[in-house]
């Protein structure tokens, strides 16, 4: 069954929290992750959010790691989701084409031995797909061709093999820490899936298999850690809400997981202040008010998963 | 000359005319039907309409002045028509009929029939059932709305309850994906019979379906025909045109017939193939006429994923006194073929102005499952087709169709991904007025065409030969008046092969293991 919540009364805490922040002192990775929310706020909550996008993706774009090509770090590849957001919502050419230059960099990006793409500090770990890989789909999909879908997927599978069985070990064993890498495992999935071509459903499928095989154990493995940090509760809340809503999950089975979470959060949604918190709950609250009933979603939106 | 009967409903019955014709008979005949004439044909295949049930029926052939022999049959049992204008349907070419039409298909009784009379019966989509016979009469148009809105979708994937298994419904280009409902459409129902004079309107133009058609907008584009899991289904004598995407759709269904059936889209339309049997078994294709804007008849058995899942070929496969013209191919194999093709067998046909005659694509990347095998052409008349054979296991189609990994010409590890080729027949075949090449053969370097024989093949170019591309790959390049181009086969047999008036060598032999030439 689909969730009621307030469109208004959503986009109000959203925009409330997200004056929380003072966007200009932060450090790039908030920054990117702000915009990548603020991004997703701008096309489903609207209002304001184009224009906090738009001075953000201002700020962003002069940064020095966003301009030099070479420099790879993560941090600008979220916030080249957010320059494509831009480009789609105000037909704005130039941000396509910051985008595509971010994208430059993904071919200076440490890989481990495995094949896969390194934090920006050359750790290891299944956040990559939330903070790179989501990208590199997203470019691969709009101005790359598909024709590193292949390599994405050789990713995906290599992450996958080396961290994911250690990691929820991790987390059934009670190592709270465990929980992070999951929750932007499962978010930077279903980010990739928005965004993929389905020509190549192979990979389509595989990516889809792991991020209910991610949803599945996060909810079996982190019983006692749910609830308890508020920034990776809203991230599970997204990556459901929005697993749901393209009928990556049963809505039926498991909405209520992430309502119930989300309705939490939302009792206490004033002591949220950090800006990766914000970040998240402004994902999740801009997921929270589609329709995640399929035909109404298809026939009335242009699409009937995706947006 | 000799008469056969090819198959009767109670209403109509098909006969074969044998006088060594390919579609068309060599001579006019004439046909009585128990000693009253009924019409002059000069078709292989004709049907005989307007039969009464349950009747015994003698057919006499009279062929320059002579008769043959007579054939007898007695017409199938019938218990009830219902007409659809005795259901509401008005036939006005405005009224949405659809329901109508509908209500009379899950009214009919076995052994009945649903009857559509002359009128044109404006419709988006209908549902087939088990047992059930709908004739379209003579004059009787479904014409399809083009509206999205009034089509249904079918779902790509819906998953089970328990998550552990997928229902598929809607397939897009080997993939489950959502599509709209086809214009006529089966899903999961046997012994299924649609006849007579009547047309399938698809109304498709470039206003509608045909618009930015490679850009799913909701779901993807219908089909004007789909089944899916159904058996026993028999499409007779109606014409199907204009329609959406491909034209006839079966989907992992067998004991399927066509029949005399006529298929009409525009030489210029997008993807509108007429027959693409996918992931299907024992399918007859009898006395068809097809002209379409992509391949006349594409077989298929879907992408990785669906191969994988279910591992279902198309196999056992007979087409045999039709005629295809205007076509990207006449018969074509592939390119979603990832569960393999076997057992097909193209005989006594006539290809007009096609670009291709017999069509192999493939790539690598279809997989291990993708086994082509024991695929022949025999008796076949080529008129002005560009190139007659073509083999491409360079295929550039999908997002990475052009990846140093499908295109590359150097051998590469044999893996999981491998697709293969094995045997491959042409006998008895007259290609005139070719203009590209005779055949363009490319098996992978590190999976070599197993067998590829040529046997009584008379090739001739046209005297103003255009120059073309024979094959979608890279590295094929524009040409004219090319002999046999072959490459990367084990053994290649060439037995009686004529080639008169190509340019350059006759045969362009490159990687072949062992030829053997008479």
């Amino acid at each position: 069954m689909a969730n009621c919540y307030n469109q208004a009364d959503i986009y109000e805490a959203a925009y409330t929290i997200s004056k929380k922040v003072d966007f200009k002192s932060l450090d790039l990775e908030k920054k990117a992750k702000l915009a990548n929310a603020y991004a997703f706020a701008a096309k489903d909550l609207e209002g304001e959010f184009i224009k906090i996008l738009k001075d953000c993706l201002c700020d962003i774009k002069s940064e020095k790691a966003i301009v030099d090509e070479n420099i790879a770090v993560n941090e600008k590849f979220l916030s080249g989701n957010a320059f494509y957001m831009l480009s789609k919502l105000c037909d704005d050419k130039a941000s396509e084409e910051i985008a595509c230059n971010i994208a430059k960099s993904l071919k200076k990006a440490e890989r481990s031995k495995e094949g896969y793409f390194l934090t920006t500090s050359n750790n290891k770990c299944l956040c990559i797909a939330f903070n790179v890989l989501s990208f590199y789909m997203n470019y691969e999909t709009k101005n790359g061709g598909k024709e590193q879908y292949n390599d994405i997927i050789a990713q995906v599978n290599a992450i996958y093999n080396d961290l994911f069985e250690d990691t929820i070990l991790e987390l059934k064993n009670g190592k709270e820490a465990s929980l992070k890498p999951l929750v932007y495992l499962a978010a930077g999935l279903v980010d990739m899936l928005e965004v993929m071509d389905q020509a190549l459903y192979e990979i389509w499928a595989r990516i889809r298999a792991i991020f209910k095989e991610t949803i599945k154990a996060i909810l079996s493995s982190a019983k006692y850690t749910l609830g308890s940090n508020k920034e990776l509760d809203l991230m599970l809340v997204y990556a459901i809400f929005k697993g749901c809503r393209m009928n990556l999950l049963h809505t039926e089975k498991y909405e209520c997981e992430a309502t119930t979470l989300f309705d939490q959060i939302l009792e206490d949604k004033e002591s949220i202040s950090d800006a990766y918190t914000v970040a998240a709950f402004i994902l999740a609250a801009s997921e929270s008010v589609k329709n995640r009933e399929y035909q109404d979603y298809g026939r009335e939106k242009g699409g009937v998963l995706w947006s | 000359m000799e008469l056969k009967l090819v198959t009767n409903t109670a209403r109509s019955a098909v006969v074969e005319v044998c006088d060594g014709g390919k579609y068309y008979t060599n001579k006019e005949f004439k046909i009585y039907v128990n000693g009253a004439f009924y019409q002059t044909s000069n078709q292989v295949i004709t049907t005989i309409y307007d039969l009464k049930p349950d009747t015994y029926y003698e057919v006499k052939v009279e062929y320059e002045g002579q008769s043959f022999n007579d054939i007898s049959f007695t017409t199938n049992y019938e218990f009830v028509t219902l007409n659809v204008r005795e259901f509401g349907a008005y036939g006005d070419g405005v009224h949405d009929d659809t329901n109508a039409i509908q209500c009379a298909i899950m009214a009919c009784p076995k052994d009945s029939r649903v009857l559509v009379p002359e009128g044109v019966y404006k419709i988006s989509s209908i549902f087939l059932k088990d047992n059930l016979t709908l004739e379209l009469a003579k004059g009787a148009v479904l014409s399809a709305f083009t509206d999205r809105e009034k089509f249904p979708i079918l779902p790509g994937m819906i998953e089970s309850y328990d998550e552990e298994k997928m229902y598929n419904l809607g397939s897009w280009e080997g993939n489950p994906l959502d599509t709209f409902s086809a214009i006529v459409c089966g899903i999961n129902v046997s012994n299924v019979v649609i006849t007579g004079e009547g047309t399938i309107e698809g109304n498709t133009s470039f206003e509608n379906w045909w618009n930015n058609c490679k850009i799913r907008n909701i779901a993807w584009r219908p089909r004007l025909f789909f089944i899916n899991h159904c058996s026993n289904v028999m499409m007779h004598g109606i014409t199907v045109q204009n329609s959406p995407s491909w034209t006839i759709h079966p989907y992992f269904s067998k004991h399927l017939k066509f029949i005399d059936v006529k298929i009409k889209n525009p030489a210029n339309s997008h993807n509108t193939d007429g027959l693409d049997p996918e992931s299907c078994e024992d399918v007859l294709v009898l006395g068809t006429y097809i002209s379409v804007g992509d391949d006349c008849i594409a077989i298929k058995s879907g992408k990785i994923y669906m191969a994988e899942s279910l591992k279902t070929p198309t196999s056992n496969m007979i087409v045999r006194q039709c005629c295809m013209r205007d076509g990207h191919g006449a018969v074509t194999v592939g390119s979603e073929i990832a569960a393999g093709v076997k057992d097909v067998h193209i005989k006594d046909c006539l290809f007009m102005n096609t670009d291709r005659g017999l069509r192999v694509k493939t790539r690598r990347g279809r997989g291990k499952l993708s086994v082509l095998d024991d695929i022949s052409f025999e008796n076949i008349d080529m008129d002005n087709v560009m190139t007659p054979f073509v083999v491409n296991s360079f295929y550039f189609c999908d997002p990475d169709g052009k990846t140093e990994y499908v295109g590359t010409k150097k051998p590469l590890p044999v893996d999981d991904r491998t697709p293969s080729i094995k045997k491959l027949k042409f006998k008895d075949i007259k290609a005139t007025n070719c203009h590209v090449a005779g055949a363009y053969i490319c098996g992978l370097p590190e999976m070599k065409i197993e067998e590829l024989r040529f046997e009584n093949i008379d090739f001739n170019y046209a005297k103003d030969a255009k120059s073309g591309v024979a094959a979608m790959m890279l590295g094929c390049d524009e040409a004219s008046k090319q002999g046999l181009v072959v490459s990367n086969i084990k053994d290649l047999i060439l037995k009686n092969v004529n080639i008169v008036g190509n340019e350059g060598e006759a045969i362009i032999a490159t990687n072949v293991d062992n030829i053997v030439r008479d």
